[in-house]
């Protein structure tokens, strides 16, 4: 009996507990579903009107109220800058309190955070400091104005992304063949971008100012003790690392559930890829996590399923290893029409393909050279380590006509005990080179995630990106690498539509002594407008898709200069310059153009690239000039220009008795004591649950 | 020849201790409901998950023999498994601190399921204490 009541008490307060937070996560949607409702309503609105509105109601972006006040902070503060040289002189034009809160000093980072989503992109290794500001997620989950989309259905592919290339299980894709649709399982309706960058959010991962209900959010992560993954720990391998004896040990913990027999037919969607080695044929399979982080399963590629995949793993057991030595003993293989009848398993009857293997370092991409490009370790760093694999499958006829590899590596230090190796394997239809597809950015409006797409020339704009590589199609920025701007040709970012964010590093420009300060700063100023592709002007095309887009609704956007001149300090080995533009800020506004089931489409409708001047002393003792930059992106939604970006307090809308402040009445109404006692403690009850 | 008499029982130990033993079991479920939360959702260094869950184990095993030594000393009337129960008190209140501090995540419920456990125990301990003195100055002899 005892026994009885411990269990139903213990499980009265888990219910209980339970049942709290439940009413917290309801509490939570429901104010969600606030703001969604407005923005659907809002969303309606065209672009020209809303903007309208709002000179009536300066938005405050998230805090201010008064557009005169932000003018006369900006002008205040920044006597020197070039905020008063904007196309729209008002303060009305919405990139214009982007601008000055982003530079605005006594802003800080974390003033964003009060109000809107702040994601740290910096990785375990480098000192990355990347934020993404205003992350404007709602956008991408709007079924908003479905009546729109019919102006599209028919005309329109919205899942076709490479241009005359056929999108694998893209059935509308008039690229794709008949034999080639008769081997994708289903047909999608969209594209699934996945937004790279952020970091990954869980369940329990909240920031400090994400509290609801009374009791707050109770199951957040409020502190953490993992240990410093920078700290130096002996490794139990560190001999056999230095004597550089790599071994492969057979993994015996695979934990397949699924079992694949190999059949001597074509490909299917879905099959395993074979390999075969010497006689014996087995498939492909690539390490993937389970329940946790950790590479601790494998799973097969199979044909035409894309995969990307991300686990930690210790340096030996990295996926690189495994992977070199499966290219040297193994070929991929194919079943051709004329070994459907052969018994002999080899590559005269089977079609076999070479494996392509390509090393790639932060500057550039070669073929891969066992003698150069093996991984080694010293007693300090390994080098040429692969912690990214991209696979890439091309399909014709049914069959793998080229499968390349390309390994990313760079060196680490040994002692870091974990690795996140990135595998991601692609299919294409064709036998053209993943390099030279051409890639659009939306049908035809742009989707979060995916590149702007930008022209560097002064017409054909057009033209020029669909016949050019498409490495000159997009706007890029410099990577940050240990606090210091890379821009190479595999080490750079590019500029993602709807991913707001502020990134900083520090360039370094070799200092000559025979040159004066003027002509120094001016080399400061090419070399920070070059890594930031502004040195000339730049077109960006206002849809994902910029098939008939006429070169006059390209938006040009080019960096205003400035007067820069400069001052040596010969005593004190120093240089002065004045105007130099070291801060730079990407706006763009878009608006919702359409929306698809699940995927919202935008049209940008202006786009400018504003320099903060200010004056930056050098040191020129180390013979080097070296400065911070910063660059800002922003992408401002006039659709919801006028929203709250969160639901406003709940109304209870109560109307109190007459004699609710009267606790001790007269006789006469003794009657309405009783109820009054219980309405009180029923307020209370109410007030706390809503608060 | 001498015989004690028991009269020495503390109510309000007894209390606490039958509390704890309900609280215990809460504690208990919501920690392993709370530790596969945590597995699924983040990443815990090599072996700290089941080094958690090996303290979590002892710690609820502790927490067994001492309130079931403390209850039993309280009612018969004895010092010594009282005595032992407070011993064990420490090892505990140890394991609930770790909890509170040291473990790889801690959640906000944590905190405050872990304070009232340690709140349990101090005032278990002062009554404990309390209690052995009672009985160590009550001894009558017939």
């Amino acid at each position: 009996m005892r026994l009885l009541t411990y269990f139903a008490f213990t499980l009265l307060s888990v219910v209980i507990q339970f049942c709290v937070m439940d009413f917290i996560q309801e509490k939570i949607e429901h104010e969600e579903n606030a703001v969604y409702l407005n923005e659907t309503t809002k969303g309606k609105q065209n672009s020209i009107g809303i903007l309208k509105d709002y000179t009536h109601n300066a938005h405050a972006l998230y805090y201010r109220l008064n557009a005169g006040e932000i003018k006369n902070v900006s002008r205040t503060k920044y006597s020197n800058s070039s905020l008063l040289n904007y196309p729209f002189s008002t303060t009305t034009e919405p990139s214009f309190t982007v601008y000055d809160m982003l530079y605005d000093e006594n802003i800080s980072v974390a003033d964003g955070v009060s109000t809107t989503e702040t994601f740290f992109t910096s990785t375990e290794l480098d000192n990355v400091t990347e934020i993404t500001l205003f992350e404007n997620t709602s956008t991408t989950t709007k079924p908003e104005i479905i009546e729109k989309k019919t102006r599209y259905v028919d005309t329109l592919c919205y899942c076709n992304f490479m241009y005359k290339q056929c999108d694998i299980n893209c059935c509308c894709d008039d690229d794709c063949s008949e034999e080639e649709n008769k081997l994708f399982r289903r047909c999608r309706t969209h594209l699934f971008v996945n937004v790279r960058n952020q970091w990954p959010r869980n369940l329990l991962t909240c920031g400090e100012n994400d509290v609801s209900g009374i009791f707050g959010n109770l199951f957040c992560i409020a502190k953490t003790n993992l240990p410093d993954k920078r700290a130096a720990v002996p490794q139990k391998f560190f001999e056999r690392v230095i004597n550089d004896t790599f071994v492969w040990h057979n993994n015996n913990h695979n934990t397949d559930v699924e079992s694949y027999k190999f059949t001597k037919n074509l490909y299917r969607n879905g099959d395993p890829v074979w390999l075969l080695k010497n006689t014996s044929i087995y498939y492909i399979d690539f390490p993937a996590p389970f329940v946790n982080n950790y590479c601790s399963i494998r799973r097969p590629i199979k044909f035409l399923q894309n995969e990307e995949t991300q686990c930690l793993v210790k340096l030996m057991e990295l996926e690189m290893f495994r992977i070199l030595k499966t290219i040297d003993e193994s070929k991929v293989i194919n079943i051709a029409n004329n070994s459907l009848n052969s018994t002999a398993m080899n590559c005269s009857n089977l079609h076999c393909t070479n494996w392509t293997v390509i090393y790639c370092d932060e500057d550039d991409c070669l073929d891969f050279n066992k003698t150069l490009h093996e991984p080694m370790c010293t007693a300090s760093f390994c080098k040429n380590i692969a912690f990214r694999i991209e696979y890439a499958f091309y399909v014709y006829d049914s069959k793998i006509v080229n499968a390349t590899v390309k390994l990313f590596a760079k060196n680490i230090p040994i002692a870091i005990q974990y690795i996140t190796q990135k595998i991601s394997v692609k299919f294409y239809m064709g036998n053209t080179s993943s390099e030279r597809i051409i890639k659009l950015s939306g049908t035809p409006g742009y989707i979060t995630g995916l590149p702007i797409i930008t022209s560097f020339t002064e017409s054909n704009h057009t033209n020029q990106f669909f016949n050019s590589d498409h490495q000159n199609n997009y706007l890029t920025y410099p990577d940050n690498k240990h606090g210091l701007c890379v821009k190479t040709k595999n080490t750079k970012k590019v500029l993602l539509f709807g991913l707001n964010k502020r990134m900083k590093c520090k360039i370094s420009i070799r200092y000559i002594s025979s040159s004066n300060a003027t002509e120094a700063c001016l080399n400061v100023q090419t070399h920070i407008n070059k890594m930031l592709s502004v040195q000339n002007k730049v077109y960006v095309s206002p849809y994902g898709n910029p098939n008939n887009v006429k070169d006059d609704d390209w938006l040009p956007i080019k960096l205003k200069s400035q007067f820069i001149y400069g001052q040596l300090y010969s005593k004190s080995s120093k240089i002065q310059c004045y105007n130099l533009q070291t801060r730079v800020a990407f706006i763009f506004t878009y608006a919702v153009l359409s929306s698809s089931i699940g995927q919202v489409e935008n049209k940008l409708l202006s786009a400018k690239v504003d320099g903060f001047a200010s004056n930056v002393t050098f040191s020129t003792n180390s013979h080097e000039l070296s400065t911070v930059i910063t660059v800002d992106i922003n992408f401002i939604n006039v659709n919801n220009w006028m929203q709250h970006e969160y639901a406003g307090p709940p109304h209870l809308n109560l109307n109190l008795p007459k004699n609710f402040f009267f606790p001790f009445p007269s006789n006469k109404e003794c009657h309405s004591y009783k109820p009054n006692i219980l309405f009180i403690n029923y307020l209370c009850i109410i007030a706390l649950f809503v608060k | 020849m001498s015989k004690m008499t028991n009269v020495n029982s503390s109510l309000a130990y007894e209390i606490l201790l039958y509390l704890n033993s309900f609280y215990l079991g809460m504690f208990f479920v919501c920690e392993v409901a709370m530790g596969i939360l945590k597995a699924i959702n983040v990443t815990y260094p090599e072996n700290a998950l089941l080094t958690e869950a090996g303290i979590f184990c002892t710690l609820c095993l502790v927490e067994v023999i001492r309130i079931f030594l403390g209850r039993r000393g309280n009612l018969a009337s004895k010092k010594v498994p009282v005595f032992f129960s407070v011993i064990l008190t420490i090892p505990s209140a140890v394991g609930v601190c770790y909890f509170l501090i040291y473990q790889t995540y801690i959640l906000r419920l944590e905190y405050i399921w872990c304070a009232v456990m340690l709140m349990f125990h101090a005032l278990e301990f002062v009554f404990a204490i309390l209690f052995i003195l009672t009985v160590c100055k009550s001894h009558r002899y017939e």
